[in-house]
């Protein structure tokens, strides 16, 4: 089950996108609870990061769409936000908040799914993954958005993690297939690098978290492409 | 006549150094500053110690010695600049004859002022202050004062082989002399002279050429711009016509709608002026002034072919590209998109998206279209040719590559993507 909030002023235009979610749950089983909100106002009084996906009408009577994004993104930084607007340069910034995608008004069903189906992706792709690892004494269960890098060291691996850093048996090649499903890439052969946690990238190093890696030649062109995949399907 | 000595191996270290630094100063740094000090350094010190140590070996093991000393400055050149492998050799050639030049000019006038001073001499050393002050002080001069196109200067594979191949040939006729028995005289160093002078005269040549065809694709670009504004111009002129007639039209149609009671034909009259407004609604303001002219007529361009285009785009990381290359990097992933969409025949289905922002250091480009047939990508990992748009997306590819990006292509989901991830620099560079 997939949240929406759905934030416009205009009734008539909150009807047709609840008729269009409907639609689109038919044509692709995907289901969704839908709150509505009549104004930026109302759904931030007493928010709470409960929403997979906010559509927000530009513009609005008293908080606008885009003040209105600006202190949801504070406050829930996972959250999609997608605007409804009739002026396209008012979306342009939509950067500056995380929101990259807009629907035009008056908005074509056909324009409005396939935007509604980017952000299911996205939403799916946010999903947690925790890592068991085999440590001294028992399993630890790791959230493997909390991962800064993994190096190599004979039968061992090393974990740099925000809160702190460990040593578990095992090869890199074995985590590295555990964690097939999150955006991990190697920079060299020797670390497996969490590429949400990229700073930045510069002749041959990576800053990842705190720490600066080497990129290795042979790996460059792979690991950029990795990199390249994980940020263009992020894109907040 | 008396044999007449050679140059001191620390003048020909002296001319080396000169030399390579004099072509290295506008060059790209690979690390800080602080660690290309200690490398010059570094390097400095290792080739002087190296020629001087080498300085009386017997005549076999000159030559392995010199190819030593310039596999050094390569080996500088390229660990402490941002350049290619072949760069490096281009620009190592290039340095390796002017070091030449100026090491022999300076002794051949050596030998012919006072031939029995050595080379510790005060009077040479002055001698050697000046002569090297006044060559290497001149081709400063010279290479500042040509103007270069913006950014870097790229030299292709062919350019550089070129160069070393050159080098190669001119070190040798003009040492060739110096493997006969024969004794050496002041007319073996003037024709020494006079080759190495011809080799940089054939060297610079090649570098104008090369800046100057780099100068023109630069201005080839500019001028697609201008093209492009000046149409962007044509059409607000049109734009302030058509407002102007506008005003008037809407005051009547205003007063028609009041009048209407019919619900229907109320919100047709409405949408008819909605549409009419919709057109003027193109503008956009990025942060950067070519990707708004770009981004402008675009979006204006897929009104007229009934394409929806929304685009999200945050200009102000592009400051680091030249006005060609975001011509390039946006232009041609946009006109391909166009292209392929003015084939959708349902016009609800033909979507385009934009979005260009800023995320882990990097700058994000990312083009998509909706596109139901499957685009077929060749082993390079791009569409095989005329399989999605018509337009190459090798030269996107290439200008990423340039600085030190990537671009990716695929299709999933009845949806195209082009995305294009380059690092922002840290800083632009000396």
């Amino acid at each position: 089950m997939i949240r929406i909030a759905m934030v416009e002023d205009e009734a008539a235009v909150r009807e047709q996108l609840m008729g269009y979610v409907q639609r689109y749950t038919r044509q692709y089983g995907t289901e969704f609870s839908v709150t509505e909100f009549a104004d930026g106002v109302d759904i931030l009084e007493d928010y709470r990061p409960v929403y997979d996906i906010v559509f927000l009408d530009v513009e609005m009577k008293h908080l606008d769409g885009m003040e209105t994004a600006r202190r949801i993104r504070a406050l829930d930084a996972d959250v999609v936000l997608i605007f409804i607007t009739n002026m396209a340069q008012y979306a342009i910034k939509g950067y500056a908040v995380g929101a990259l995608d807009y629907v035009l008004k008056p908005v074509p069903y056909f324009a409005f799914s396939q935007q509604l189906q980017k952000a299911v992706e996205k939403v799916s792709r946010h999903a947690r993954h925790y890592l068991a690892v085999p440590v001294e004494g028992g399993l630890r269960r790791l959230d493997t958005v909390q991962i800064y890098y993994l190096e190599s060291e004979g039968h061992r691996v090393h974990f740099y993690t925000e809160e702190g850093e460990f040593t578990a048996p095992g090869a890199l090649k074995t985590f590295e297939e555990k964690l097939a499903a999150c955006p991990f890439a190697r920079c060299n052969s020797g670390y497996l690098v969490n590429l949400a946690q990229v700073r930045g990238v510069q002749q041959g190093v990576v800053e990842v978290g705190p720490y600066e890696l080497q990129v290795s030649r042979p790996k460059r062109k792979s690991f950029l492409a990795a990199l390249a995949d994980h940020i263009g399907g992020e894109g907040v | 006549m008396t044999a007449l000595p050679n140059i001191p191996r620390l003048y020909t270290a002296l001319a080396e150094c000169m030399a390579i630094l004099l072509y290295a100063w506008p060059l790209p740094r690979r690390f800080g500053k602080r660690p290309t000090i200690v490398l010059t350094g570094g390097w400095a010190v290792a080739l002087s110690g190296f020629l001087h140590a080498t300085g009386g070996v017997p005549l076999a093991w000159w030559i392995p010695c010199m190819a030593a000393a310039i596999g050094l400055s390569y080996l500088y050149l390229w660990a402490s600049r941002d350049i290619r492998w072949l760069e490096a050799g281009y620009v190592c050639a290039r340095a390796f004859i002017l070091a030449e030049l100026a090491a022999s000019v300076e002794w051949q006038l050596h030998c012919a002022l006072f031939p029995h001073r050595g080379g510790g001499d005060g009077l040479a050393l002055l001698l050697l202050a000046v002569v090297d002050g006044v060559l290497y002080g001149t081709v400063f001069w010279l290479e500042r004062r040509r103007p270069s196109p913006t950014g870097k200067l790229t030299v292709s594979n062919k350019a550089a082989l070129v160069a070393v191949v050159m080098a190669a040939m001119v070190f040798a006729v003009s040492n060739l002399l110096f493997l006969g028995d024969g004794e050496v005289n002041m007319s073996i160093y003037y024709i020494r002279t006079l080759v190495d002078f011809c080799g940089v005269l054939i060297l610079t040549i090649q570098h104008d050429q090369l800046r100057e065809s780099a100068l023109h694709s630069e201005l080839e670009a500019m001028d697609e711009v201008l093209h492009r504004q000046y149409e962007q111009y044509k059409r607000s002129k049109e734009g302030i016509k058509l407002i102007n007639s506008r005003y008037h039209e809407l005051k009547i149609q205003i007063a028609n709608i009041r009048a209407e009671r019919d619900q229907a034909k109320q919100d047709a009259a409405l949408a008819r002026m909605e549409s009419g407004i919709r057109q003027y609604e193109a503008e956009n303001k990025t942060g950067n002034p070519v990707l708004d002219t770009l981004l402008t007529a675009k979006s204006m361009e897929c009104q007229e072919q009934g394409i929806n285009m929304t685009s999200v785009a945050d200009g102000q990381w592009l400051g680091f590209l030249s006005t060609r290359e975001i011509c390039t990097l946006v232009g041609v992933p946009l006109d391909n998109a166009v292209e392929s969409l003015t084939a959708e025949p349902d016009p609800e289905k033909r979507l385009l998206r934009v979005a260009i922002y800023a995320q882990s250091g990097c700058v994000m480009l990312r083009f998509e279209n909706y596109c139901a047939a499957p685009v077929a990508l060749g082993p390079d990992g791009l569409p095989v040719r005329s399989a999605h748009g018509g337009y190459d997306l090798r030269g996107v590819q290439a200008a990423a590559r340039q600085h030190g990006g990537t671009m990716t292509v695929k299709w999933e989901n009845s949806w195209f993507t082009v995305r294009i991830l380059l690092p922002i620099p840290e800083k632009e560079s000396m």
